[in-house]
């Protein structure tokens, strides 16, 4: 691996990828925390704090093996704007999600969704897993409403990952208790 | 007195009494014949916003503001009096660039790339702001909006995946939703794959592979648009598929060309 100096104090995650495909948020004037009125009001396009914690330093960067029977992976897109969106999980034998990856191309609102989704996950039921809206992540990051098919998408990549692995399961005729039944 | 240039196909100049000079114009508004050209004066419309072959302008014509002279929509200036016309903003743009729709092959899709280029200066040459010298300031705006209008009719149809949501817009077809989700894992495999091989590029020559292999997906999409248009009806189905498809490959495109070590892929919305 090519180690190349890094020109911002971006944090970068520990697993595999030495770059971390993100977005940059839109040049047009950001704070990082509004300490003064005045900076709230230049903020005329701006990101959410937390959405940009998310970019600068996302959770679960990567991917699993897709040929690892445990594991269930969603691949989903956004054909408005371009975006694509995989999210892998890792299930155990009693139905828990153990881990969690994600790899998101696209702006930082779609990185935070799938990053935040990411952190959400880990430790839930399938069942749990399936039932987050995507209303919760764009509460959590404030997502402003031009960016809430972004949390969308999150919500359709973790189901599509849980349908993943149900099918594998069911393919390979599995029925442990890592098996859910819907 | 004013001497001005002669309008067009008369070679004697033109003299004007002082009531026909452009003095009287300081007080009138400029009133643009089509109902869709309200914005005109006004801040310009956003660049995505495309405007349908079945325009809302209510007439096929407009009149000058000075002289009355009915021309076609598209008129940059007046053929009696050289006076800057105002673009309907939501004008056809293959009439913004001289070009009748029905001849354009592939129904519409195949434009000359070179003929779109030759027209685009000559209007360029009419309406750009370095032409404006002399010209009173309503014209100055009127140029401005002109200009602006070419533009984006030029890019558009220029441009493959623009050029396809134009004609997809013209057709009335249903846009792509936000709320739209995709699922296509033969395309989303093939995107993740190009964009992951660009992220892990440790040279241009790398980056440049990306690109080459990024452009078979490109061409075979913009194949797959010049058949759905040129089919009668034009198959609208297929020509969305390919627009969403033509729309993974153009920003591989971009990234791979604007790639360069230690940048971080962006993505500009």
């Amino acid at each position: 691996m090519v180690f190349r100096n890094a020109l911002t104090s971006i944090a970068r995650s520990a697993t595999a990828s030495s770059r971390i495909a993100v977005a940059r948020p839109l040049a047009t004037s950001f704070a990082r925390s509004p300490a003064t009125p005045f900076a709230a009001l230049t903020q005329t396009r701006a990101y959410h704090e937390k959405v940009i914690d998310h970019y600068e330093n996302p959770r679960n960067v990567g991917s699993f093996l897709k040929t690892d029977k445990n594991v269930g992976i969603g691949l989903v897109g956004a054909p408005a704007c371009g975006d694509v969106m995989k999210l892998s999980i890792k299930v155990n034998e009693e139905g828990i999600i153990e881990d969690v990856r994600f790899k998101t191309f696209g702006c930082g609102s779609a990185i935070a969704s799938s990053s935040y989704m990411t952190e959400r996950v880990k430790g839930m039921t399938l069942e749990e897993a399936g039932k987050i809206k995507n209303t919760e992540i764009a509460q959590e990051l404030c997502l402003p409403p031009v960016k809430l098919h972004c949390s969308m998408l999150a919500e359709d990549a973790i189901k599509s990952a849980i349908k993943n692995y149900k099918s594998k399961r069911e393919a390979t005729g599995n029925r442990a208790p890592g098996h859910i039944e819907v | 007195m004013l001497v001005v240039a002669a309008p067009a196909g008369d070679p004697r100049p033109r003299l004007l009494t002082s009531s026909q000079t452009f003095s009287h114009l300081h007080r009138l508004t400029i009133r643009p014949a089509a109902a869709g050209a309200a914005a005109a004066n006004s801040p310009l419309p956003t660049f995505l916003r495309f405007n349908s072959g079945s325009s809302s302008s209510s007439s096929s014509s407009k009149e000058c503001a000075n002289c009355h002279t009915s021309q076609p929509l598209e008129s940059l200036s007046c053929p009696s009096c050289s006076f800057l016309q105002p673009l309907p903003s939501d004008i056809d743009y293959y009439k913004a660039m001289d070009l009748d729709v029905s001849k354009v092959p592939k129904g519409g899709w195949e434009v000359d790339a070179k003929e779109l280029k030759r027209v685009w200066r000559l209007r360029m040459a009419v309406t750009h702001p370095d032409r404006m010298v002399g010209r009173s300031d309503k014209e100055q705006q009127i140029g401005a909006q002109q200009s602006a209008l070419i533009n984006r009719a030029y890019e558009t149809l220029l441009n493959p995946l623009l050029r396809a949501q134009y004609l997809l817009d013209r057709h009335h077809a249903a846009p792509v939703s936000e709320t739209d989700s995709l699922e296509d894992p033969e395309l989303l495999m093939e995107v993740m794959e190009l964009r992951e091989a660009l992220e892990d590029a440790g040279s241009e020559e790398e980056a440049n592979a990306v690109r080459e292999e990024n452009s078979q997906f490109l061409n075979s999409s913009i194949k797959a648009l010049a058949d759905a248009f040129s089919s009668n009806p034009p198959d609208l189905e297929k020509a969305k598929k390919a627009t969403i498809e033509l729309r993974y490959w153009t920003n591989i495109e971009k990234a791979a060309r604007e790639w360069s070590p230690n940048d971080r892929i962006e993505i500009h919305h």
